[in-house]
């Protein structure tokens, strides 16, 4: 019944922790940057962020990154405990959607998330100028008391579908970039639809390199990471 | 009653003030929640555009809506494509020569909304044209308008009404269809 499977392969051994990607998510989905007060009373947004570990002792000191975004799991814990449906699975994408004007704000999706990809709208959105100017008209200012994530940029994945639509053939392969992807200056994210066996995500998994996080919880997430860590040489 | 009997004819006189000015503030309110409803657009636009002129002259809707098979948005057209035509066309006419102001004036023209959809819902226009749906289908028979006013409800039971009907239903029924 899916059409698509939309994945995510994040490279972990070409990540260099720049933030690109941290901030072409910001701008291209109207999240809201909440000062540093907020932060630190835990009511920060990033769809995406990038943990940092330390390993090695000093001065073999090196830092690892891990992009962590909603994982579009294809058993997610956050949909069955949403009493309203705005948390939901798209059979259609293969992806986890969140219907905004749905969503009542019991955050039990955002506690249910083992990723802790789910954040909160504590306030109204603000945006200082010049910010609010470069709003995407494509996508909704979530309100207070909104839960919101990463939706591997729904609204690129339709426009794309409805442009395809229109010319009677289907999506092709790269023509769906999310926010992230187009950012990343390493080319560590590549994004696309496992079902279609030119994709270059299809193409690449399964990888010798690959894990997922969490996996054992059984969420069937769609984001593949590969790290060979020292080992590693080339694709 | 013992109690208003108890009051002074001053603090009666008070009283009687205070509930009349009551129903006078529930009355206003219900009048202004009366009118505050839509009104329709068409007493409001700054240009007596007429449509049902054009479409007698056998002009399509997308020459000038020509966004409609290209994009989501149908297009409001500029003003330039109106003086295309209007710098020849019934230059004599004062409605022509208010729209002449506008070019001279080098200003668009600020036209009133007549459809409007909630800032939470993605429609698009070109997936629409595209899938054969006729301009009409929506928004009714504005080629015998003289102005344009909204004749069909754009609510969400509208659009799944319609999309129930077609083949590929179930992939119309996701959510992030329209909203995102």
């Amino acid at each position: 019944m899916a059409e698509h499977k939309w994945t995510m392969i994040v490279d972990l051994d070409k990540c260099t922790g720049c933030q690109a990607c941290v901030v072409a998510c910001h701008a291209e989905n109207n999240v809201p940057i909440a000062s540093e007060t907020e932060v630190v009373r835990g009511r920060g947004l990033h769809w995406i962020r990038i943990e940092r570990y330390w390993e090695g002792e000093f001065p073999n000191v090196k830092a690892k990154f891990l992009p962590v975004f909603c994982q579009q799991c294809g058993s997610a814990p956050c949909e069955p405990v949403c009493p309203t449906y705005a948390s939901y699975h798209s059979e259609q994408e293969n992806l986890n959607i969140q219907v905004y004007n749905r969503c009542v704000g019991t955050r039990y999706c955002g506690n249910n998330c083992p990723y802790k990809v789910r954040y909160f709208n504590y306030r109204a959105p603000e945006f200082d100028a010049p910010l609010e100017q470069q709003l995407n008209p494509d996508v909704t200012v979530r309100g207070a008391g909104v839960m919101e994530k990463c939706t591997f940029c729904i609204q690129r994945i339709r426009r794309a579908a409805e442009t395809a639509n229109a010319e009677g053939r289907p999506i092709a392969d790269g023509e769906v970039q999310p926010a992230c992807v187009q950012a990343c200056p390493s080319d560590a994210l590549i994004f696309g639809d496992k079902y279609d066996p030119e994709s270059r995500v299809a193409r690449m998994t399964p990888h010798n390199r690959q894990f997922k996080l969490l996996e054992h919880l059984g969420t069937e997430p769609a984001v593949y990471y590969l790290k060979g860590g020292e080992t590693h040489v080339g694709d | 009653m013992r109690i208003i009997s108890g009051l002074s004819s001053r603090q009666r006189l008070l009283a009687g003030a205070v509930v009349v000015g009551g129903l006078v503030l529930i009355v206003a309110a219900a009048a202004l929640l009366v009118t505050s409803g839509r009104s329709d657009a068409a007493s409001e636009q700054p240009l007596a555009f007429n449509h049902e002129i054009h479409a007698q002259k056998g002009i399509q809707c997308q020459f000038c809506h020509y966004g409609v098979t290209k994009s989501p948005s149908a297009v409001i057209p500029s003003v330039e494509l109106c003086m295309g035509c209007h710098q020849n066309i019934r230059t004599d006419s004062e409605i022509i020569q208010e729209l002449a102001g506008y070019w001279e004036r080098q200003e668009p023209i600020p036209w009133k909304r007549v459809y409007e959809q909630p800032s939470y819902v993605y429609f698009n226009h070109r997936s629409h044209i595209a899938s054969g749906v006729t301009c009409g289908a929506c928004h009714g028979d504005v080629a015998s308008m003289t102005v344009a006013h909204q004749v069909v409800e754009h609510n969400m039971g509208f659009c799944l009404d319609c999309h129930a009907e077609q083949e590929n239903k179930e992939a119309l029924y996701d959510c992030a269809v329209c909203h995102r």
